[in-house]
């Protein structure tokens, strides 16, 4: 027994060095392949509250930038009003279940945000308090952004399509074509596209819609253009290039919509799976 | 200068440990020319560290730093690990740089006691341990290879200019 206390006193720096490079390599590991929020949730309050403060000072010198884009989404939403406000050509109010509302959506501005690394995330300025939950989508008037991975009161963290673990469904413009969005980490203007066979009949500068599966993002939110299409390795598929719609380096006001019948569809689907 | 070379109080760890972070997270992190380019400064609290300082408080307060930096910027382990990697590193690379006066407990690890040859090995080669790590971790494979060595190596440049600057702003 004293051997073995003198031995490990002999060596206390080695296993203290041991015992910490594990726990953090576990924290790594851990949070890399299980996308779990709990550190997310916990964090972002503590970390919302510093990036808040930053936020205060620098959003100053934003606002011009801030304008434009403001301008910009309001000549499209007074565009889309005119078609949408659920009366016909004479004024006639129809009820039509098209015309219910499936998603509400709440605005929300940017706080922090990372473009560089390979995981990055954006912070938001609001949180549960506001409406926001994990698993909502959240895209800007330019076109997608993300999804939110954890929430706290009053902060929010999404995952964005520039994060090596992001994955969005997706469509190619009106060929019917789906593909999986999927970041390679290297540069924060392009993404990828998985899962398109190579006999579909698909161009450059096409346009790649959300599908809106998984009540996550509504159906038809702009993700991008296609910018490049060669043949994968394996001749099976194609390895397709995005453009992406939205800049990560320019994003300050977001919108995240809200599924209004969420519950519902958990429900039902968990009933469907668990028999 | 006098001052510079006398052992600092326990006040003014704490106040340059806190410096650090605030200084990486606000201002540095969002230094990039491309995705590269980005200092890593806040290593600069592990190197300044007191020659005589035990082992394992070395450690500890290491993976204290890193793991402060990653509740900041949501990457759970992430620079905990490489700043624990190489403040473990520091314990048999200073002995091995050992200068020709040989270290005085007491004087700080800086360019002005020991000589900017001297300096220069010993934070070049805790940067680039502690960049290896920090980005191949992040990557989390050997994918890219090339393009994450380039980051890694921009990094080190960045880094280390930063590094300099703190020294010869001591003059």
């Amino acid at each position: 027994m004293k051997v073995l206390i003198q031995f490990i006193y002999r060596f206390h720096v080695q296993f203290l060095f041991l015992v910490l490079v594990a726990f953090s390599t576990g924290l790594l590991v851990h949070y890399n392949h299980y996308q779990r929020a709990t550190f997310f949730n916990v964090y972002s309050n503590a970390s919302g509250s510093l990036r808040a403060m930053e936020y205060s000072v620098v959003s100053y010198f934003q606002l011009k930038k801030l304008n434009n884009q403001l301008i910009t989404e309001n000549t499209y939403l007074k565009n889309n009003l005119l078609n949408k406000d659920g009366k016909d050509w004479m004024g006639v109010v129809l009820h039509d279940s098209l015309q219910q509302n499936e998603y509400t959506f709440i605005d929300a501005r940017v706080i922090n945000l990372s473009t560089h690394k390979k995981l990055n995330y954006i912070t938001l300025n609001k949180g549960r308090k506001d409406g926001l939950d994990v698993g909502m989508s959240v895209s800007s008037s330019e076109g997608v952004v993300g999804i939110i991975k954890g929430v706290s009161a009053n902060y929010a963290v999404v995952l964005p399509a520039i994060n090596m673990q992001s994955r969005i469904s997706t469509k190619i413009d009106t060929t019917g074509y789906f593909g999986t969005l999927r970041w390679n980490g290297l540069n924060h203007h392009k993404s990828k596209l998985y899962g398109v066979e190579q006999n579909a009949n698909i161009h450059l500068g096409q346009k790649v819609y959300t599908t809106g599966y998984g009540a996550s993002f509504p159906s038809g939110v702009l993700v991008g253009r296609i910018s490049s299409i060669k043949p994968d390795e394996e001749g099976l598929f194609y390895d397709i290039e995005i453009a992406l719609a939205t800049n990560f380096r320019s994003l300050y006001v977001v919108t995240v919509a809200k599924y209004s019948n969420i519950e519902e569809v958990k429900e039902i689907e968990q009933n469907e799976f668990s028999e | 200068m006098s001052s510079a070379n006398r052992s600092k109080s326990t006040l003014y760890y704490f106040f340059m440990f806190l410096f650090a972070i605030l200084l990486q997270v606000f201002v540095l992190d969002h230094v990039q020319v491309n995705g590269m380019f980005t200092p890593t400064i806040y290593i600069v609290f592990v190197l300044i560290l007191p020659i005589e300082i035990s082992g394992a408080a070395l450690l500890l307060l290491s993976f204290l730093l890193g793991l402060s930096i990653d509740v900041l910027s949501y990457t759970p382990g992430l620079h905990a690990l490489a700043t624990v990697v190489m403040a473990f590193a520091r314990i048999s690379l200073l002995p091995a740089l050992s200068p020709k006066g040989e270290y005085e407990s007491g004087n700080t690890l800086s360019s002005g006691n020991y000589g900017w040859g001297w300096y220069l090995k010993y934070s070049g080669l805790m940067v680039i341990i502690h960049h290896f790590v920090l980005y191949f971790a992040e990557s989390f494979s050997f994918n890219h290879f090339t393009f994450t060595l380039l980051q890694m190596l921009s990094g080190v440049v960045a880094t280390m200019l930063i590094l300099v600057l703190t020294q010869v702003s001591k003059k």
